[in-house]
């Protein structure tokens, strides 16, 4: 599965917007209230239009009443606050390798999310239905939404159950709602574990959720359930620590690897060793970058791609040093909600994008440099004007431009170079 | 602006014209034929470079991956140029006329259209100087507070003026020698080349040194002259 083109009406704060989706990951940005969230949400009605075909526990997901966009009205002192309606989402995009379009929408605010014009999402999610039921060979494309609620913190539980035989359909549990559920995750790991200790061989399926989880967690060596201890470890070069007392960020980044390659595995035993790298889909995460260091958060987008590389990402951030990382391939693109024209962010530092592409000037860098370029100004008028300028003045701002050129100029050789220049002028490194 | 020869599209192994899988891969073999250097701003671009469609990629599609629509800009000259639909014709291009006769280079100062071109030619000339924003220094209203080019032209003019006076006290061989070398790595080829306008060994030091630079485009005293083929 996969969504090419989205459109928004009348949802949350988008009167109308179109985006189109890059097939690989797209990061969104944006100022707060700029709607990051809500191209998610926006995206997870849209997907969940798939399970109107599907049997529980898949479960499409409704446009709610709290999600129609306000208008609001000024009288005299009063304001009030219309609900603008239709409320709708309408996708393109490819399932099980047709493609086509859908739309779900709100009419009324006592109506219910309407399907008809949904059928050809539907039906595409009939026909896996029966395939499925029928025991047939079909791969279910993975549906998943990490929002910014996924603590991952459940208290530790007194007994990690385990799980019985279950439909390929328990892969969608709870993939919309975007909390997360740890303890389905944990299970999964305790009842492979067991039972490939029971067969006597290893589970190709447990190995290759485990090589997609060590492929996003840097550092670690292995990960595995503890069946003397009943808990989920996480072994590194010096020592293994169980899941509940790993940092906010290894908590975080473990579980959504984890979650997204058990639901493969969930969604596509058949495939066995290859699950986290067969299975397509689409998965949703807001703010990539929470609790992660700088240093992890340059390498997330890049260990994603590699570990899932059939999956379709769209994640928001805030993070200068994640849009420093996009890499400059195909089927990846930045969508910044603010400026939708800017895109370059390949080859920059962190202080450019964070001025140049986030829009924030950076203080220490900006004094200095807004000076420097006040000065540049005035000399460059200098130059123009030269029949009313004495030798002297411009030799006079010439010099001071050297020194105020000092600090930004990124080559060694010619900092040294005005250095020298200043030595011979007679300066001592004052008013530096 | 340098005129630069691209020379035929490179070969294969079988002797046939090599097709780029993606034009990003034409980038190594452009180094090779015209230099390290913007292909507008003359810097010296080491790392920062990216191929140029000088018809946009995105606006014909056919050409994308087509040799002789590829030049190589800096990562100022290039997003300025962006996907305007240049009228190939409306501008002068380094690569098919002779661009070193266009602009005269002043101390620190933006290119400017020189003297003697026909009014046609001034116009031109004008059109190709804006198209990359050549111009642009602070205090113009488009001057944006990334753009570093006037950096690095100051930079260059130092540093060439400084070399001018070294090359003074001590006229060697291996003094000439060095000042283009230090040329080739900084860039700015015309700024090097207005600093020395007297001295006809470093100007063709400049010509020969510089890779790529259409030898077609000088006299044999380094004088500017009718580019074969080209408007100017």
């Amino acid at each position: 599965m996969r969504i090419d083109r989205i459109q928004f009406e009348n949802f949350n704060c988008f009167a109308k917007r179109e985006f189109r989706l890059a097939p690989r990951f797209n990061l969104v940005i944006g100022d707060n209230a700029a709607g990051k969230t809500t191209v998610l949400d926006g995206l997870a009605v849209g997907l969940g239009g798939l399970f109107l075909g599907f049997p529980a526990p898949a479960a499409a997901r409704s446009i709610h009443r709290d999600e129609v966009r306000l208008q609001f009205y000024l009288h005299g002192e009063t304001v009030t606050a219309e609900p603008q309606f239709p409320a709708a989402i309408h996708c393109e995009g490819e399932v099980a390798g047709h493609t086509g379009e859908w739309r779900r929408a709100l009419t009324s605010f006592d109506g219910r999310t309407t399907r008809r014009a949904a059928n050809w999402v539907r039906a595409a999610g009939n026909r896996l239905r029966h395939r499925i039921k029928a025991g047939q060979s079909a791969i279910l494309p993975l549906v998943s939404y990490y929002g910014t609620g996924r603590l991952w913190v459940q208290l530790r539980q007194r007994e990690v159950e385990t799980l019985g035989p279950h439909s390929r359909f328990a892969g969608y549990l709870d993939c919309l709602n975007p909390a997360s559920d740890e303890k389905r995750l944990v299970a999964w790991f305790k009842t492979q574990e067991i039972a490939a200790i029971q067969r006597k061989r290893p589970s190709a399926t447990l190995e290759a959720c485990r090589g997609a989880v060590l492929a996003c967690v840097p550092e670690a060596k292995h990960v595995f359930f503890d069946v003397a201890r009943d808990e989920l470890m996480l072994r590194f070069a010096e020592q293994e620590l169980p899941f509940s007392y790993l940092s906010d960020g290894f908590r975080n980044m473990l579980a959504i690897a984890a979650d997204i390659a058990v639901r493969c595995a969930t969604l596509n035993p058949a495939l066995e060793a290859d699950a986290a790298r067969g299975t397509p889909g689409v998965v949703l995460v807001d703010e990539i970058d929470l609790h992660l260091h700088p240093k992890w958060q340059r390498r997330v987008v890049g260990d994603l791609l590699r570990a899932f590389p059939n999956v379709q990402f769209v994640a928001t951030t805030h993070s200068p040093f994640v849009i420093q990382s996009l890499p400059s391939t195909a089927g990846v693109q930045l969508l910044n909600l603010d400026d939708p024209g800017a895109t370059g962010f390949v080859n920059k530092s962190v202080e450019d994008i964070t001025e140049e592409v986030q829009g924030i000037e950076l203080p220490q860098r900006s004094r200095r440099y807004q000076d420097m370029l006040q000065t540049a100004k005035k000399y460059f008028a200098l130059l123009e004007d030269a029949n009313n300028a004495t030798p002297a003045e411009k030799e006079q701002l010439k010099r001071r431009l050297d020194e105020l050129i000092l600090p930004f100029s990124d080559d060694p050789a010619y900092q040294a170079f005005l250095e020298m220049q200043r030595t011979a002028y007679g300066f001592n490194g004052e008013g530096r | 602006m340098r005129p630069v020869e691209r020379g035929d599209a490179p070969l294969d192994h079988d002797g046939k014209p090599v097709l780029f899988r993606h034009y990003r891969d034409a980038r190594d073999m452009l180094i090779q034929r015209i230099g390290d250097f913007c292909s507008y701003c003359e810097v010296a671009l080491h790392s920062a470079v990216a191929v140029e469609h000088v018809s946009p990629k995105s606006l014909h599609p056919s050409s994308e991956r087509e040799w002789s629509n590829f030049l190589l800009a800096c990562d100022y000259c290039n997003p300025i140029k962006a996907d305007r639909d240049v009228a190939v014709g409306d501008y002068f291009w380094p690569d098919q006329d002779n661009t070193a006769r266009l602009f005269q280079y002043e101390l620190d100062q933006a290119p400017k259209v020189g003297h003697g071109l026909t009014e046609a030619q001034h116009a031109i000339a004008s059109r190709t100087l804006e198209l990359t924003g050549l111009d642009r220094v602070p205090g113009h209203p488009r001057f944006s507070g990334r753009d570093r080019r006037w950096l690095k032209r100051n930079e260059v003019w130092g540093i060439a003026l400084q070399a001018f006076k070294l090359l003074q006290a001590n006229d060697t061989l291996e003094m000439r020698s060095l000042i283009c070398l230090t040329a080739i790595s900084r860039g700015g080829w015309s700024i090097w080349m207005t600093v020395f306008a007297q001295d006809i060994d470093m100007r063709s030091r400049f010509v020969n040194g510089f890779r790529g630079t259409a030898h077609n485009c000088f006299d044999a005293e380094t004088r500017p002259i009718l580019r074969a083929g080209g408007r100017i």
